[in-house]
């Protein structure tokens, strides 16, 4: 933490080598954010770029107040997610698409992923929760943010995470095991 | 936490291999290195600093030509006691409807004595009566410029 201060303060300086660090630090975990969230390679790479780029060029403004770097970033990934689905006029409904089409539409390096049948259905799955209770569990339990950093990523106190968090958890379980289980 | 919760967050953590592509992350990092860095718009706060003074110096300046201009009475606790406000209002309207009375009263005298004189005397439409008056009227409205009609008017006002 304190070296990723550090960094931050060197970045804000303009020095592009530490920004650098920082970009190879949270880079993976923003694009799998933004991929799990849009599900398409491309436009994940293209708004994991936005965000990287807008942070490198806003990062004067960003001020040290307690709040991790990762926060900051996964708040402008938000927004860009958002913005997708606003301006985004051909999006096809993942429920539309058969398993099949799902697997072939998927790009060369998550296919290698999805030939796990259990994982194209949960990432299937978590496309039908709602925006905030997906950034929650992609948060938490796919890029291992404690529940402090997720309140101050999305702008919420820890108990309503904990409640998102439960209520996700328990419409994952609906929808991919269904009422019996 | 049940079986069931354990094995999604289990699947869930297993999404961890997603991974960007190499070329993609090396593209990326290029492209962001080339773009310039936004600069705080420092110079721009001096400006706004002597806009906010401006303002401030404005509003106290207002303040104090009001406080020192304005002659308005101050408000005493007696101006809203309803028991005063009523006595003066009853009083208020005492007081013009005397002076309406006495207005007619006066205007009736002078209608009446004007009337009479009409009725009982014609002379003034006596041409002789007329033409004195207008005479009278003409020296008053133009008086002689004669320079010794003057000094003796100064020597009577003088003596």
């Amino acid at each position: 933490m304190k070296d990723e201060k550090k960094l931050v303060k060197k970045a804000r300086k303009g020095q592009a080598e530490a920004f650098g660090l920082l970009y190879n630090r949270h880079l993976p975990a923003i694009y799998r954010f933004i991929f799990l969230k849009v599900n398409h390679q491309q436009d994940a790479e293209d708004l994991t770029h936005q965000v990287f780029l807008q942070a490198w060029q806003g990062i004067k403004s960003y001020r040290l107040k307690g709040f991790p770097f990762s926060s900051w970033l996964y708040r402008i990934a938000s927004n860009k997610v958002v913005d997708y689905y606003r301006t985004k006029k051909t999006y096809i409904e993942l429920e539309y698409v058969s398993e099949e089409n799902l697997a072939e539409s998927d790009p060369l390096p998550q296919k290698k992923i999805d030939t796990d049948l259990d994982l194209a259905l949960i990432k299937k799955a978590l496309k039908k929760l709602e925006p905030e209770q997906q950034n929650i569990l992609i948060m938490k339990f796919v890029n291992d943010l404690s529940n402090q950093e997720i309140a101050q990523a999305i702008g919420k106190s820890l108990g309503a995470i904990r409640v998102i968090q439960h209520r996700a958890l328990k419409k994952l379980k609906n929808l991919l095991y269904g009422q019996n289980k | 936490m049940d079986k069931t919760n354990k094995e999604i967050i289990e699947q869930l953590k297993r999404l961890k291999n997603i991974q960007p592509d190499i070329a993609f992350v090396q593209n990326s990092w290029r492209l962001i290195l080339t773009s310039p860095v936004s600069q705080p718009k420092i110079w721009f706060w001096p400006a706004k600093l002597a806009l906010a003074l401006t303002l401030i110096f404005l509003l106290l300046g207002a303040v104090y030509f009001t406080l020192i201009f304005n002659n308005k009475p101050t408000l005493s606790s007696n101006n809203f006691n309803s028991q005063f406000l009523t006595k003066e209002f009853d009083n208020l309207a005492i007081n013009i409807q005397f002076q309406e009375l006495s207005y007619y009263q006066k205007i009736n005298q002078v209608i009446a004595s004007a009337l009479v004189e009409i009725s009982q005397s014609n002379n003034h439409l006596n041409p002789q009566t007329l033409k004195n008056e207008g005479e009278k009227l003409d020296q008053l409205l133009n008086p002689p410029q004669n320079p010794s009609h003057i000094e003796e008017l100064l020597n009577k006002i003088i003596l």
